[in-house]
């Protein structure tokens, strides 16, 4: 019975440190996933799992949940999870962060590829 | 309701709100979308407004299907419970055997939606992305199709 609570914190910790990466909800268009870096006035800065970083027309975008909402979501849910509300809450804040910074083109951040010159492969069902 | 049981519940509502695949792209961002079909060249997701778009599969490195995590943590929970069973059938205090029988039952039943749910989820997933036959009726939007497939790299670098 004593090792309920590390059961359950670690699987815990598993499912919090699974919830990292920000979601980006485009309408009519799929979910994009991954890290974002700082952007500009017009264009936000994300990068897939190789690496390679592509700015994403605020315009486009709907809504997002930023990496460490899940964390906190998942760690909300039990008080063993409590140790990891901290991580949720610093990956929040560094990816709104990163997300309302305009400063990308300082940061060396301008010759990415735009996604949707890259994505043109979507096509749609009525 | 205990605190682990409300741990347990707590698990069992946010494991369940997952069925969304991470497909990894080369040159591509990586979407989290349903798959829901496919044909030799493309598979069809589902986008959050419940539209279906098709991607090219040449630019899909790897496909995280829903469903695997929860069917991992679903076989741990079983295997809690199969443990807690076992220590109580050799048990010799009453009132901790009745405490481990009840906790038994609670990750055990835990365990079995979360593998049973986590099977199904994976299981539609994969069959859905290996699918090379399905035919939606694909209305290609004006200047989404055709464009060049890969252009030059993004550059990588690391933003500090």
């Amino acid at each position: 019975m004593r090792m309920q609570p590390l059961i359950l914190l670690g699987l815990t910790a598993v499912l919090a440190l699974s919830g990292c990466s920000t979601l980006i909800f485009r309408a009519g268009q799929p979910t994009l996933i991954g890290d974002l870096h700082h952007g500009t006035a017009t264009h936000v800065v994300l990068s897939n799992d190789e690496g390679q970083l592509f700015r994403i027309a605020r315009n486009a975008i709907a809504s997002t949940r930023m990496g460490g909402m899940r964390t906190l979501l998942w760690s909300a849910a039990s008080v063993y999870g409590l140790v990891l509300t901290p991580i949720g809450a610093i990956g929040w804040a560094m990816d709104e962060i990163a997300f309302d910074a305009v400063d990308g083109q300082r940061r060396g951040l301008l010759d990415v590829v735009d996604e949707q010159e890259v994505d043109g492969d979507a096509g749609s069902r009525p | 309701m205990t605190r682990p049981r409300r741990t347990l519940a707590g698990l069992l509502i946010c494991l369940s709100a997952c069925s969304s695949a991470t497909i990894y792209r080369h040159n591509a961002p990586d979407l989290e979308a349903s798959i829901v079909g496919g044909e030799a060249d493309y598979l069809y997701v589902e986008t959050e407004d419940g539209r279906v778009v098709r991607i090219a599969r040449k630019n899909v490195t790897e496909i995280d299907h829903p469903g695997n995590v929860e069917a991992v943590i679903g076989g741990i929970l079983l295997a809690c419970a199969a443990v807690m069973v076992g220590v109580a059938n050799t048990s010799s205090d009453p009132g901790g055997e009745t405490a481990l029988y009840s906790a038994g039952g609670a990750y055990g039943l835990a365990g079995v939606i979360l593998l049973a749910d986590g099977l199904i989820a994976w299981n539609r997933s994969t069959t859905a992305a290996e699918d090379t036959a399905t035919h939606l009726p694909l209305r290609v939007r004006k200047g989404d199709f055709g464009a060049p497939a890969a252009l030059p790299l993004a550059q990588s670098a690391t933003a500090s």
